[in-house]
């Protein structure tokens, strides 16, 4: 199984609210399924492709975080990281659902995020 | 509903308050208009989560004012709705207090500043990419994608028919991205005979070939880390092809009667007018290759798919030629626009550009008027060009239907385009006519859409 890394946009111990103006990220990295290794970056602040790049250049498979703009939701797909956004709560919750992907269960999604919202459909990313 | 909720929902402005742990104890129904968000959802919750700000994280002003004790006022920024838009926002926040005048919150009252963006737009008109203005929603999407790209250092695929404005775009997307003071190196690959087209990509050394007195660099090398434009990309032949490829694949390449082997960190932006897949399925062009340049495209739509942009595009050129000639043209006639909106313009921007150079130096006066304009366009038959309808079908329907076209046409023109007039002079009734102009696809010029309506 290939290893993944995974991206959460952190602010203040909890999932940041705008990943298009966020400082930081916590990257984790599973093999086989289990966290193997743990980091934290800081995002570089000039524009949204220098964070999606920065993430790229960083081998960054899959991004969970909050709100994001259709702008940076397209370049994400360009650089082919997938991405579940509009997430609310604090990581250490967040990060168990998503690996056992119970990031649908409505107390992690940002509200709003309402049924045909742009919000509820995970962007149908490609894996690298 | 309480007092406070009913005066709050008679604001005009959003408006939340939020206690000492941020959480929301008020949205109004402003609020949930511009965030998009039912106030039932958006209490309890952290504000951050709800006004999805770009103040949230860095330059909190409701943080601020709870600090200092002072009102923010208008402060602009964005907050990210449910769909992903970017919505414009001023915000103004104020602290709460209770009766003994202890801090038991803050209040933030935002003001969506959409509609006095695109007020703002509707003002100038139009947008711009670069040297490219238009007001086409088509274009938009070109300019959205290029913006979107313009940082990222993936190569770029430009579709589009001769004279859309290609390179314009290439030089667009390098400006955005890569900066001014970058080299952006066009080479036209249709241009070239193949063995001169190596060489001039690649560079060759002194000796390489009889004439080689010395050693000359290629575009490549002339790119440096800026952009390398490749137009009629679709022309190059199948070895060419080969060692493209190469240099898109590994970013090395060697130089004509050289031995080593030289890196390039340009980013490429090819473009061509053929349709690149069906070339591939002809075996002309290599799959492997269409892979690599086709990670990004972008497709320039032709003049006739964005009529509305013609005028934009005609005075721009007035101001341009003015500028170059050292003249004091005004603009065109109202004739002279609706001729020219009636045209098809196969060979989109760069013939419209070329008939306003023409008409610069036949114009005397300082309005262009029809005679300045080639007979081609400004022709009677110049109506029956346009819109779906075959006039050489060669059989009685498509027959029927130019005929019946054609004097409509005549008609419209007879009674100036007014429609009252010209269903007078047909004999038929002003809504046949209507019927008529639209099944027919029949082009009404600009300025004359009302005429006896």
């Amino acid at each position: 199984m290939k290893n993944i890394k995974t991206c959460f946009s952190v602010w203040q111990g909890r999932i940041a609210p705008v990943f298009d103006v966020s400082s930081n990220i916590l990257i984790q990295e599973t093999e086989e399924g289990k966290v193997k290794s743990e980091y934290s970056l800081q995002l570089p602040a000039e524009t949204v492709f220098d964070r999606v790049s920065f993430l790229s250049e960083n081998s960054v498979d899959v991004i969970v975080c909050g709100a994001v703009s259709r702008e940076t939701a397209m370049l994400l797909n360009l650089f082919k990281i997938k991405c579940f956004p509009f997430i609310s709560g604090s990581v250490e919750e967040v990060a168990a659902a998503y690996y056992e992907e119970r990031l649908s269960e409505s107390r992690f999604l940002m509200p709003g995020c309402g049924r045909r919202r742009m919000c509820r459909r995970r962007f149908n990313f490609h894996h690298k | 509903m309480d007092n406070s909720d009913i005066i709050l929902d008679s604001i005009s402005d959003g408006v939340f308050t939020v206690d000492s742990e941020w959480h929301i104890t008020s949205f109004n129904s402003a609020a949930e208009d511009i965030t998009g968000i039912a106030r039932s959802d958006a209490k309890g919750r952290f504000c951050s989560e709800v006004f999805r700000s770009s103040m949230c994280e860095d330059g909190c002003p409701l943080r601020e004012t709870l600090k200092t004790g002072k009102p923010v006022i208008n402060k602009t920024g964005f907050i990210i709705d449910a769909d992903g838009s970017r919505i414009p926002i001023s915000v103004s926040t104020a602290v709460l207090r209770n009766s003994e005048g202890e801090v038991i919150g803050g209040v933030e009252t935002f003001r969506d500043l959409s509609e006095i963006e695109a007020l703002r737009k509707e003002l100038t008109g139009s947008f711009s990419i670069g040297d490219i203005v238009s007001h086409s929603p088509a274009m938009r999407n070109v300019s959205d994608m290029a913006t979107a790209v313009a940082g990222s250092p993936s190569t770029v695929l430009i579709l589009g028919e001769t004279g859309t404005g290609k390179e314009l775009l290439a030089r667009a997307i390098h400006s955005m991205g890569r900066g001014e003071s970058r080299p952006f190196v066009a080479v036209n690959c249709g241009a070239l005979p193949d063995s001169l087209l190596e060489s001039e990509l690649f560079g060759y050394k002194k000796g390489a070939f009889t004439g080689a007195a010395s050693d000359k660099p290629g575009r490549f090398a002339l790119a440096g880390d800026g952009t390398l434009f490749l137009d009629e990309i679709g022309e190059i032949s199948p070895a060419l092809q080969i060692r493209l490829l190469r240099v898109l694949q590994e970013h090395t390449y060697e130089p004509l009667g050289s031995t080593v082997t030289e890196t390039t960190e340009a980013r490429i932006i090819a473009a061509t007018n053929r349709d690149l897949a069906a070339l591939v399925k002809e075996g002309k062009f290599r799959l492997d290759l269409y892979y690599r340049i086709n990670v990004v495209s972008i497709e320039l739509p032709p003049l006739r798919k964005r009529k509305e942009d013609i005028p934009l595009l005609a005075d721009h050129f007035v101001r341009k030629f003015n500028f170059l000639q050292k003249r004091d043209i005004e603009g065109f006639t109202p004739e002279s626009y609706s001729i020219m909106i009636a045209w098809d313009w196969p060979g989109n921007v760069r013939e419209l550009e070329n008939v306003i150079e023409r008409a610069f130096v036949l114009s005397k006066g300082r309005w262009i008027t029809p005679e300045q304009l080639p007979d081609e366009i400004t022709g009677a038959d110049n109506y029956l060009r346009r819109g779906n309808i075959p006039d050489d079908t060669g059989n009685m329907e498509g027959a029927k239907k130019t005929a019946e076209k054609k004097i409509i046409i005549d008609a419209l023109e007879k009674s100036g385009f007014n429609r009252q007039k010209a269903s007078d002079l047909l004999g038929i009734h002003k809504t046949t006519l209507f019927r008529k102009i639209k099944e027919l696809d029949i082009i009404i010029p600009h300025g004359k859409k009302d005429r006896g309506v």
